[in-house]
């Protein structure tokens, strides 16, 4: 990984990480204190701080998040899945790359919040839908990702393969695939994070469950404005852990060389 | 290939008996330039391996290659036509002015590259593609920079589909043989250029291949090492004997290692000449014979210069490229007598000999 900043040690980084929070929470104290608004309008920092302790507490939280997660899991799973395949083919098949870019394009130009409603209508409120709609908006830079990084693998290696006998399918595993994991890994950390955006989209579009489903509660009928920052430092919190999964994942496999 | 094989194998029963002195395969290449663009092959049937006990069948036989790149702008012709025959053991330099096709011709060799035109056997079996009979080693080392030393060596095996235990043993053989078996198992890009080649050398030796093809496998090397690495693959040919081609635009290396040194045309290319190297294999950089060495340099390279290409006069008629004829010759004269032994420094030889003219 590349730093903008001379590496520090360990400790010093975690302190950095303390201080920012730190610092995040009192500004956000002050704002409340300046401003005197109301805590429908801005809570303070404890009371969603209770709040948020309450709601996974009694399950109110949970019950929505793991629908979530599946969602940004399957949804996940799936649009990167299909992109590594789209984008080997898009690499290495002109034809192939005429064929599917400009759809590629264009369902990346068209915003998924607009395309959400349409797949609720077609898939209904259940999970499908939302799988798709993560799916879909994963796919475009992991297909991107994968396409540029196989290009780069250098011709000189692949024919080195060829001079060993190595099948199509060696080929794939022993150098294409490593040699790009580095770019698809990059087109990954970007994908997890769109992933959460696709399931909170989708289950607005529709759903009774989820934690987008949960903001929409809150703000409703509920009117329970700390659940509702409770809510988004949960899908905040969800959409940092996983993007620190891929990076963990990331660096056991390329990390290592 | 009825007519290659003719002409491959008339020649071939001029073996017997073989030359009993050296110098006679070498005058004949001088003496009768002029065929040699038509009949490659008589030169190589007159040039048996130095060390070969008797005559043995080709090893590798190419008969009348020819290459066309058809899939730039205009078609691009590299190989007009090539013939050659190597021996079982012998090692064989491909030598020709810079892109001439010695590459292409080797790829061909290797079955990574159909010829337009011919055909390219191995033994009693043609080539039709990558080959496991063939090891081949690039310009550049060409490994996989996430894998270790040891995985590098042992890729050709794990391709194959060979048990890790066995390939434990075979990894340890090679670098053993290559000098590197005290070196960790580190990655590529610690390693030195040097280093990285024996890597590639022991890759390419590992699946224990009938040939072994190189492709100007030094050329990225610093002068130092390079020396040192030809000295080396003198001594690597005697412990696993392969018939081997080497590309190479080193006159000095084509001479010192090989048996011997086929000259290329300009592109597309034909074979200008075919010289044999009448040493045996045991040479060092300090053996008397250098002075042979330098000989047989001179004579590769007089047959570099004849060579010319076609060339577009002023009024845009072409003028088609001339063998190596006489001119050759005349270079040669005096040179024969001299032998001068600095092989090594070609580039001064050829300076000396400018202000002769």
């Amino acid at each position: 990984m590349k730093r903008l900043v001379p590496p520090r040690g360990r400790l010093t980084d975690v302190a950095l990480i303390g201080a920012a929070a730190v610092s995040f929470v009192l500004a956000w104290k002050a704002l409340v204190w300046v401003s005197g608004l109301p805590p429908y309008i801005l809570p303070a920092p404890e009371t969603v701080a209770a709040r948020l302790a309450g709601a996974w507490g009694d399950g109110t939280i949970w019950k929505h998040a793991q629908v979530t997660l599946l969602e940004i899991g399957l949804g996940f799973a799936v649009g990167a899945g299909l992109a590594l395949v789209a984008g080997y083919a898009l690499a290495r098949s002109r034809i192939v790359e005429r064929f599917l870019s400009p759809y590629l394009v264009a369902a990346q130009a068209t915003p998924v919040l607009a395309l959400a409603p349409l797949i609720a209508l077609w898939f209904g409120t259940g999970i499908v839908a939302k799988v798709i709609v993560c799916a879909l908006i994963v796919f475009f830079p992991v297909a991107i990702v994968t396409m540029v990084g196989i290009r780069s693998v250098d011709p000189r290696l692949v024919e080195m393969l060829r001079s060993l006998r190595a099948t199509r399918r060696q080929i794939v595993t022993r150098l294409e695939l490593p040699a790009a994991l580095p770019s698809i890994f990059g087109g990954l950390r970007i994908g997890i994070t769109l992933a959460v955006i696709g399931a909170i989209v989708g289950e607005w579009a529709g759903g009774d469950r989820g934690l987008g489903v949960l903001v929409n509660i809150a703000r409703g009928g509920a009117f329970d404005t700390p659940l509702l920052f409770a809510t988004l430092l949960t899908i905040a919190g969800l959409g940092l852990a996983l993007y620190g999964l891929v990076v963990v994942v990331e660096r056991r496999l390329v990390g290592a060389r | 290939m009825g007519p290659a094989s003719g002409r491959v194998s008339r020649p071939r029963a001029c073996r017997f008996p073989p030359p009993l002195f050296a110098p006679i395969p070498g005058a004949a290449a001088i003496g009768g330039p002029t065929t040699l663009g038509a009949l490659p092959a008589t030169e190589t049937a007159t040039a048996p391996p130095s060390r070969g006990s008797g005559p043995a069948p080709p090893a590798v036989t190419a008969a009348r290659l020819r290459r066309v790149f058809v899939d730039a702008a205009a078609p691009l012709e590299a190989i007009a036509d090539v013939s050659l025959a190597v021996a079982e053991r012998e090692v064989v330099a491909v030598v020709g002015p810079n892109g001439c096709g010695k590459s292409t011709l080797l790829r061909i060799l290797a079955g990574l590259l159909p010829p337009t035109e011919g055909s390219v056997v191995l033994g009693d079996r043609p080539v039709t593609g990558p080959d496991p009979r063939i090891g081949m080693v690039f310009q550049e080392p060409r490994l996989l920079p996430w894998l270790g030393v040891r995985a590098n060596v042992g890729l050709p095996l794990e391709l194959a589909g060979w048990s890790a235990a066995d390939r434990r043993v075979r990894v340890q053989e090679l670098l053993e043989l290559v000098g590197l078996a005290d070196v960790p198992d580190v990655r590529p890009a610690q390693l030195s250029g040097g280093m990285r080649q024996r890597l590639a050398i022991a890759r390419a030796l590992a699946l224990r291949p009938q040939v072994l093809l190189m492709d100007e496998p030094f050329s990225a090397l610093d002068a130092l090492t390079r020396e040192r690495f030809n000295a080396e693959m003198l001594r690597l040919w005697e412990k696993t004997p392969t018939t081997s081609v080497l590309v190479t635009h080193a006159i000095a290396e084509a001479v010192f290692l090989a048996d011997r040194v086929i000259v290329l045309s300009p592109r597309p290319a034909r074979v200008v000449a075919d010289l044999p190297v009448d040493l045996p294999r045991q040479r060092t950089l300090r053996t008397p014979e250098s002075a042979a060495l330098s000989t047989t340099a001179a004579r590769v390279r007089a047959h570099l210069r004849g060579a010319t290409d076609d060339v577009r006069d002023a009024t845009g008629a072409i003028v088609p490229g001339r063998l190596p004829g006489s001119d050759a010759e005349a270079l040669l004269e005096g040179i024969e007598a001299v032998g001068r032994p600095a092989w090594f420094d070609p580039f001064g030889r050829e300076h000396s000999r400018e202000h002769e003219r």
